[in-house]
């Protein structure tokens, strides 16, 4: 049994409608465990519709997906909302954070979901914000951080919980290189760290030579799946 | 720890409100000014029809009148009531009752040297009404009694300018008696009343009842005028008095039979009531209904991001009704609390409307109106405010129930 399994996904927008678009065209994959895997390739390839069903946010036509065991295209709204709170950790492009929560209360935000006490809270937060050198702004509000700094509390609050695997849409994409290249160091060392699975996409080629794991999309298909 | 996050979502609609103030404090206030509004209309409508019904009824019929059957048909007082000491005893038994009074009523002719015109006699007892309908306390001149003789006459205020009379002047005052005969007696003004109730200050004149007695040839009273210590149990003790009484030819009526438009202003006064809370439920919803439109709008990636993460549907519903409630809860206490001073205030020193005196009391009411506070000012229009407040995040969380949080976060921003 692989750790994430991705069967025959299709995806298709406005099916039967004039403006119908085939997004995915039948995706199979397999990922194992700490893994850090970039999913590259054109503007309207379909990257981003991947991961939104890997992470349970977005349904498939046709096909499946396993996580560790559990047939997330089979569950319910409900019952994948909690499945993602307790597994999955995201990080989007921008504007991941709660704006009237500080920084700690957004890191710390679903492990409080989650049901963890405010010691492991605490201990917690401290111990992520000083892998991601952001321990300096934990009671700022996130209008208060750059960009970057952003960015990297998104991670914090991705990592926070100990989920099995972090999605992240192109994390980089509206950071200056060397924000980025920041950024994609901290979440190699997490993957290292933390033992955590990591799929991210990207348009950046210095980004994307980061990854040990490397998987094309073009056209709603996979075209190229390499490992470095 | 259930109680920790919602503490914290309690947080998060305190800080976006914080965050959101100038937009929060306007929707407030506008609830708070229409509360304020709402509380002192009803409050001072009520305290006038109060007033004005409290008036009609010390001095003129009494919360219950007993007469003969035919006197509203014909008012002619050969209807009157002889056996007085009968019901007398039957009305001190009466635990209800506070205090009766007889009465001779009879219309009649004033006149003075240059000037008459029709007169509403009363005879009174003055001892007797000085602890019912308490006439002294309208007293603007003279002095409350009929004189050394019983020859005195009170009149009412608007009747004594009409005919040009001050205290000590002399007037005719000409009726029939009970065998239609006409008779006359001349007597001089002791006093002046001015009671808002307008039938006594345009055409009352009050005299001894036994000078009318032996005038008209009557023994007994025309009306038993009765007070009850609670005005709401009119009917109960009307059933009872009407039990107690053999004699067939009398009559008990309420005064909501008597002033049948005082009972009217005071169902009115509800009807009243509904619709000023039907106006602030309106109010209410349109405001926040924007409100919240709005919040949820521009906070549609947030909440799909929240949702992303974990956070489930009925978490975010939670956190925009407190939202909302918070608001609008805020704009009915800070409306509650003025409101309800300016109510207090208006209830232990009156409205002075002086000004406008004449038109008042023309209508019977006192220049000085005090308001009522009641609780159910206070409980409707809370109710009002919270069933508005539920009603106007309806459509806000349906237009974000519709949306998967994908399409949430995909919103450009
Ligand atoms: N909500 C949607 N409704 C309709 N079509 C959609 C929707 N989301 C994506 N698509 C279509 O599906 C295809 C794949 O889109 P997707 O966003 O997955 O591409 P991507 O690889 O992430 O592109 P980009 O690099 O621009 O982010 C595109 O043709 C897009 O137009
Ligand atoms: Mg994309």
């Amino acid at each position: 049994m692989n750790f994430l399994n991705i069967n025959g996904v299709k995806k298709i927008f406005n099916e039967g409608k004039e403006s119908e678009s085939i997004a995915l065209k039948g995706v199979d994959l397999t990922i194992e465990k700490e893994e850090f895997i970039v999913i590259s390739g054109p503007s309207g390839s379909g990257k981003s519709t991947l991961l939104n069903i890997i992470g349970g946010l977005d349904s498939a036509n046709e096909g499946s997906v396993t996580l560790d065991g559990v047939e997330i295209t089979a569950l319910n709204e409900n019952a994948l909302a909690l499945f993602r709170r307790e597994n999955i950790g995201f990080v989007f492009q921008a504007y991941n954070l709660i704006p009237v929560l500080t920084v700690k209360e957004n890191i710390e935000y679903v492990m409080r979901l989650m049901g963890y006490s405010q010691q492991e809270c605490d201990a917690r937060v401290m111990e992520v914000a000083k892998e991601l050198d952001i321990d300096a702004y934990l009671d700022k509000l996130p209008d208060h951080l750059s960009g970057g700094q952003q960015q990297r509390v998104a991670v914090a609050r991705a990592v926070a919980s100990k989920p099995k695997l972090i999605l992240a849409d192109e994390p980089t994409a509206n950071l200056d290189s060397k924000n980025g290249e920041k950024l994609m160091a901290l979440m190699q060392k997490l993957n290292k760290d933390e033992k955590v699975t990591i799929i991210f996409s990207s348009h950046d080629p210095m980004v994307i030579a980061k990854a040990r794991r490397s998987i094309v999309l073009k056209d709603g298909l996979i075209f190229e799946d390499k490992v470095r | 720890m259930f109680k920790n996050l919602e503490l914290l979502y309690f947080k998060m609609a305190l800080l976006h409100l914080f965050r959101r103030r100038g937009r929060s404090i306007l929707i407030s206030l506008m609830i708070a000014i229409s509360l304020i509004g709402l509380l002192l209309m009803e409050g001072m409508y009520e305290g006038m029809m109060l007033q004005l019904t409290q008036n009609s009824i010390k001095t003129g019929s009494g919360t219950l009148v007993i007469e003969d059957k035919k006197l509203r048909a014909d008012p002619n007082i050969k209807y009157n009531i002889k056996e007085t000491q009968t019901l007398a005893s039957i009305l001190d038994k009466e635990p209800l009752v506070s205090s009766y009074v007889l009465r001779i009523s009879q219309k009649g002719l004033i006149s003075t040297a240059g000037f008459s015109q029709g007169v509403s006699v009363s005879g009174v007892d003055l001892k007797e009404e000085a602890k019912h309908s308490e006439f002294q306390n309208y007293i603007t001149s003279g002095e409350y009694s009929f004189g050394a003789r019983e020859r005195g006459a009170i009149i009412g205020y608007r009747l004594a300018k009409k005919l040009k009379v001050d205290i000590g002047k002399k007037v005719i005052v000409t009726m029939q008696d009970v065998n239609n005969e006409v008779v006359s007696v001349a007597l001089k003004v002791s006093a002046i009343i001015k009671t808002n109730n307008i039938a006594i200050d345009a055409n009352g004149l009050l005299m001894d009842i036994n000078l009318l007695r032996s005038l008209t040839m009557l023994h007994g009273a025309t009306e038993i005028s009765v007070l009850l210590k609670n005005r709401d149990d009119d009917l109960l003790v009307k059933q009872s008095l009407e039990q107690k009484i053999t004699d067939s030819n009398i009559a008990v009526y309420s005064y909501k039979e008597l002033y049948p438009s005082l009972h009217e202003s005071e169902a009115f006064m509800q009807t009243f009531s509904q619709i000023s809370s039907a106006f602030i439920f309106i109010v209410a919803t349109l405001g926040i209904f924007g409100v919240v439109l709005v919040s949820v709008l521009e906070r549609v990636r947030e909440f799909g991001i929240m949702m992303a993460i974990g956070t489930q549907f009925r978490d975010i519903v939670r956190l925009i009704i407190y939202e909302s409630l918070l608001i609008t809860m805020s704009g009915y206490l800070l409306g509650a609390v003025i409101g309800g001073s300016l109510l207090w205030y208006f209830s232990i020193y009156g409205l002075d409307l002086s000004g406008f005196s004449d038109a008042f009391s023309i209508f019977g009411m006192d220049s000085n109106i005090k308001a009522t506070i009641k609780q159910e000012y206070f409980t409707s229009s809370f109710l009002s405010v919270l069933f508005a407040t539920i009603a106007a995040t309806i459509i806000p969380i349906r237009t974000l129930k519709k949306r998967n949080p994908i399409e949430s976060i995909q919103e450009r921003v």
